[in-house]
């Protein structure tokens, strides 16, 4: 099931509407705007749940013919040209080409343009469909794929069953340890893979999942090259496809196929004449004939490049970078045009208090939700967005960025009992009914006991937005008379320890810590932030071999039961319900207090065609800041091209 | 041909004064120390001098400055165009949508005069503010006042060198970043070139097991690997150690490392200065080991020493952005000259296109360096009695 590139047409805001908006609402600009997709995008929302109900519609369409039907999917003309490169900046080319060993997210998905997958996220539906498979009927655990006959590797033998199934053992195989490993366990146990018959294989699944689609996105190699390999040992396989491997032993199915790579400076991709796509009306695809990959040595030099006119396609990550693009293009330097806030990336931030402080005083401050709440109104996060953002972002008040249309609901968030926005008297009295009544001779707030509130904030240092928002959430906290100061340190060697460190007494020594956490589409929050025993539940942490935190909440259990809940009722109407009750407690006790989500923007020259500007659901896990959203790119290659 | 006689008044000058006269005539040099010397003042002075707090900032609200070009100051008088005593005007800011940029007009209906010796943010003077605040604070002792040497009623500003993100004046924050800049790292300089020569000397002068046992001193100092001993000292220190202290702390510390190469070279120096003749002198006339050292041999590796210290300093300054960025150095609300640089340079090219004053801290960082660079030379040719002129 696709959109049609008309149903999409209108959505983007383009810079005039921004203007028409502007005009209307004086303040800065983009709220007139963003209010207009989103009624907009409330209607496309509940054509989306029809959509989500049948799995893949359009593959038992194409049966007989076996190709599979790629529409331009993000707002096409179907005036494609057949033809030409299309080059894009990425900061450190990919490492390896090997689909086992490749570590970044971004990484992987530009191997999926040349390794395919049984499904794959569609971001302009923001679901995994039918890509490898025709279709997918699931009887109890058991999920049957049917696999799309005539699909080539590009060494001229066909894709078959058994390619898949030996790529699912490859993957799981814990000595070779894919990154994509995690997709073959569930509740703790295997899940098989069992090849059918020619045409189908099956996946048994251990407890039912709403989402088990996720679990079969991965790479599938050809086995008559990787068997080979596998037999001289786990080391061989991890060796191969390397960066140094000849690009003509590189054997792959996808849109295109790796042409050649020079370390540090480009990597290029040529088309596979032999794909097995097809737009909608039966031209083969993909349409360019090379894709170049630019090298850049950062994220300033990748900018300069795009306004230099050295590549098509960019996607500003900062408010800098978008400016940089928009006065490159009003000054008629560059011919191209930039698209912002087609909507919000997953991306969700947030300041969390420490549930499990080593100062029991403080720690009972952090699991009362008054105190949390108070944390809430002391966040200013308007000016946070504008000053950080440019205003290229929204606040953030639930666990579901507001850019996952699909399950985000913004009307469970009313003021005051859903919903505490930037509200600094609010915070005192919510303060004084903690017991805070009387400030002190420095002026902070004391109980009767004479207790002050001194807390620190965590900062990672390479994140220039929360060191934009420390400073104006901890004044505010000052100012209400919390003892408030923040730490600006190194993530990997401070933060993270200091965030994962337990004491021998299972206490913690951090207060507060602003840390931002990727989304996925579907479940809507990732598994293990908000499941008791999840790596992420990090403001009350579960020790090594435990199950879960030594003392829960009992919201945080309802929480961990509504996410389980939601992963495992298959009909979207219930765990819509489901999702929605589940945003509502999260927003009402604020494990985590929301902060801003960052508006998802694209920048392409005007001869490029078939863009992406009409992205639904962004996949924002993606937390390099080097490459940014670039890894959505692989979602619109195979069909956009370039004017002559 | 003897042109002294008895009469022949001998003006015998000292070591000192033939230094300062030598100096005296390396003209750069001299003017390199005014220089330090008014940058220091201005340090010293930077609550007075500067308008704003170091902190101050105005984002939001009513005032709301965020990347607020230099103010203008007007000189002439709208209505008589008359020279007139300076004044600004307001601003207020609007969003340009071709540039997606905020854009700040003048509102010229009141002007607003720049008041000499006004009120600004109360703070402790300068020298009682050397004085560690938990001092202050136990003893009861800490003044505040609020003169400031310049300023203009709010709500409009003065901005002399513009604004920054959180619009905060990066001239006022220009003079308290040299407060860390022109001091910490230059105190490890210091510290690390007397650790090394001392112990370079010590180590070249007696030679044997004690040359042998300074020299692997310095090589396994040089094997610790920089990075991983900062993470660790880092992780020594609480987390809510305050940026100032645990800089101060790491930098000392990079100090007390450091020492290793200039030890190696002043090693080498007094390893042939020890066989000399005037070394041979002192010694055949009963100079202790410790006067032969610090009276012959140290003057001697003097413009070696001079030199290392001039490079050692730039050093030391820019290890200060590298340090912020690893949560070790200065960080925001403080401020310092390599972190000013470190968020100019994380705005990429808008910094250059849109905002070029937020690159002045480079600017004080060329002039600082280049400074010591001189005062060096200068000292060097002054101490270099083959150099006099």
């Amino acid at each position: 099931m696709h959109l049609t590139p008309r149903q999409g047409g209108d959505l983007f805001e383009t810079i005039s509407n921004l203007r028409k908006a502007a005009r209307e609402d004086m303040v800065l600009g983009f709220k007139g705007g963003s209010m207009n997709v989103r009624s907009k995008l409330s209607w496309l929302g509940a054509a989306l749940v029809v959509a989500a109900a049948v799995v893949s519609i359009q593959g038992q369409a194409q049966q007989s013919s076996q190709n599979l039907v790629r529409t331009a999917r993000f707002g096409g003309d179907g005036t494609a040209v057949k033809g030409g490169t299309l080059t894009y900046g990425l900061v450190g080319l990919p490492p390896t080409f090997n689909p086992f060993t490749v570590q970044s997210l971004s990484d992987t998905f530009i191997q999926y343009l040349w390794f395919p997958q049984l499904v794959q996220f569609n971001a302009a539906t923001g679901q995994n469909e039918c890509y490898v498979c025709t279709s997918v009927t699931q009887r109890g655990l058991d999920v049957n794929f049917n696999i799309r006959t005539g699909i080539k590797w590009s060494d001229g033998r066909p894709l078959t069953a058994d390619d898949i199934i030996y790529s699912a053992e490859l993957h799981s195989n814990v000595k070779i340890n894919s990154r994509q490993r995690s997709d073959f366990t569930q509740a703790g146990k295997e899940i098989k893979w069992t090849k059918v018959d020619a045409d189908t294989v099956r996946m048994t699944l251990n407890i039912t999942d709403a989402a088990y689609l996720d679990l079969a996105d991965w790479s599938i190699v050809p086995k008559h090259i990787w068997q080979p390999l596998a037999e001289r040992g786990e080391a061989a396989v991890q060796g191969a496809y390397n960066v140094s491997t000849d690009p003509k032993n590189i054997v792959g199915a996808g849109p295109f196929l790796v042409e050649s790579y020079k370390p540090g400076e480009e990597m290029t991709l040529r088309r596979n004449s032999d794909y097995w796509g097809v737009d909608e009306k039966g031209n083969k695809l993909p349409y360019l004939d090379r894709i170049i990959a630019k090298n850049f040595a950062d994220t300033n030099a990748r900018l300069a490049g795009f306004i230099a006119g050295q590549q098509d396609v960019f996607q500003p990550l900062t408010i800098d970078e978008v400016q940089g693009v928009r006065q490159a293009i009003s000054s008629g330097r560059l011919d191209g045009e930039l698209k912002i806030n087609i909507t919000q990336t997953a991306v969700t931030s947030t300041i969390f208090c420490n549930f499990q402080n080593k100062d029991p005083f403080k720690a009972t401050l952090c699991r009362n939700a008054k105190f949390r709440r108070a944390l809430s109104h002391l966040v200013d996060r308007e000016t946070i967005v504008k000053v950080g953002l440019g205003g290229l972002g929204k606040p953030l008040y639930g666990p579901i960025s507001s850019g996952n249309t699909k399950w985000y609901n913004d009307s469970l968030f009313v003021e005051g009992s859903s919903k505490f926005s930037y509200n600094p008297t609010r915070a005192a009295t919510l303060l004084r009914e903690l017991g805070f009544t009387r400030k002190n001779s420095s002026g902070f707030l004391v109980n009767s006991k004479g207790e002050a509130i001194k807390m620190n904030a965590l900062v990672v240092s390479t994140e220039a937005l929360q060191k934009v928002a420390a400073p104006i959430i901890i004044e505010d906290m000052k100012k209400v008379g919390i003892d408030a100061s923040f730490t600006v340190a190194d993530n990997g060697s401070v933060i993270n320890p200091a965030l994962r460190n337990f004491n021998p007494d299972g206490t913690r020594n951090f207060d507060l810590s602003f840390t931002d956490f990727g989304g996925v589409s579907d479940p809507p929050t990732r598994r293990n932030l908000y499941n008791l025993n999840g790596v992420a539940h990090i403001w009350n942490l579960n020790r090594a071999g435990q199950s879960k935190p030594e003392k829960p909440e009992s919201f945080e259990i309802l929480l961990d039961k509504l996410v389980t809940q939601g992963l495992s009722t298959l009909d979207t109407a219930a765990r819509k319900q489901i999702y929605d009750q589940f945003q509502k407690v999260a927003a009402e006790n604020l494990p985590l207090v929301y902060l801003y989500t960052r508006g998802l923007h694209v920048a392409y020259k005007n001869r490029v065609g078939n863009t992406q500007d009409q992205l639904k659901d962004p996949m924002g896990a993606f937390q390099s800041t080097a490459n940014g959203y670039i890894g959505e790119l692989f979602n619109f290659l195979d069909t956009a091209y370039v004017k002559r | 041909m003897s042109l002294l006689t008895e009469n022949t008044p001998v003006k015998a000058l000292s070591r000192g004064q033939v230094v300062r006269t030598q100096f005296a005539k390396h003209g750069l040099a001299v003017l390199s120390l005014w220089v330090l010397g008014f940058f220091y003042a201005l340090a010293a002075m930077a609550d007075f001098i500067s308008p704003y707090g170091e902190s101050e900032s105005f984002f939001r609200g009513a005032i709301d400055r965020s990347y607020a070009p230099p103010t203008k100051v007007h000189w002439i008088d709208p209505e008589t165009k008359n020279l007139t005593l300076p004044f600004v005007y307001n601003v207020s800011s609007s969003l340009n949508l071709d540039t997606l940029e905020l854009e700040y007009k003048e509102d010229t209906t009141q002007p607003y005069p720049i008041k000499l010796l006004t009120n600004g943010q109360p703070y402790t003077p300068f020298p009682i503010n050397l004085i560690p605040v938990s001092w202050r604070n136990a003893s009861g002792f800490d003044p505040q006042i609020s003169l400031r040497l310049f300023g203009v009623d709010k709500p409009a500003t003065l901005f002399v060198w513009g604004a920054d993100k959180l619009g905060r004046d990066v001239f006022s924050r220009i003079l308290f970043g040299a407060r860390v800049t022109l001091t910490i790292g230059i105190m490890a300089a210091t510290l690390s070139l007397i650790v090394g020569v001392v112990m370079g000397a010590i180590s070249g002068f007696y030679g044997g097991w004690l040359d042998d046992f300074i020299m692997r001193i310095v090589e396994i100092l040089a094997t610790i690997p920089g990075l991983f001993l900062l993470l660790a000292l880092r992780a020594l220190f609480p987390l809510d150690a305050k940026s100032g202290v645990v800089y101060f702390v790491v930098v000392m510390i990079l100090g007390l490392i450091r020492w290793g190469p200039v030890a190696r070279a002043v090693r080498g120096q007094v390893l042939s200065l020890r066989e000399e003749d005037f070394v041979m002198a002192a010694r055949g006339l009963g100079a202790a080991d410790a006067r032969i050292i610090f009276r012959h041999v140290l003057p001697a590796t003097a413009s070696f020493a001079i030199v290392s210290f001039s490079l050692l300093i730039p050093g030391f300054i820019l290890t200060e952005s590298g340090l912020s960025f690893l949560g070790l150095g200065i960080s925001d609300p403080n401020s310092s000259w390599g972190l000013m640089l470190a968020v100019a340079q994380e705005g990429g090219m808008q910094t250059f296109t849109s905002r070029p004053w937020m690159l002045l801290p480079g600017f004080f960082i060329f002039v600082a360096v280049l400074a010591f660079n001189f005062v060096g030379d200068g000292l060097r040719d002054a101490l270099d009695p083959k150099a006099r002129r």
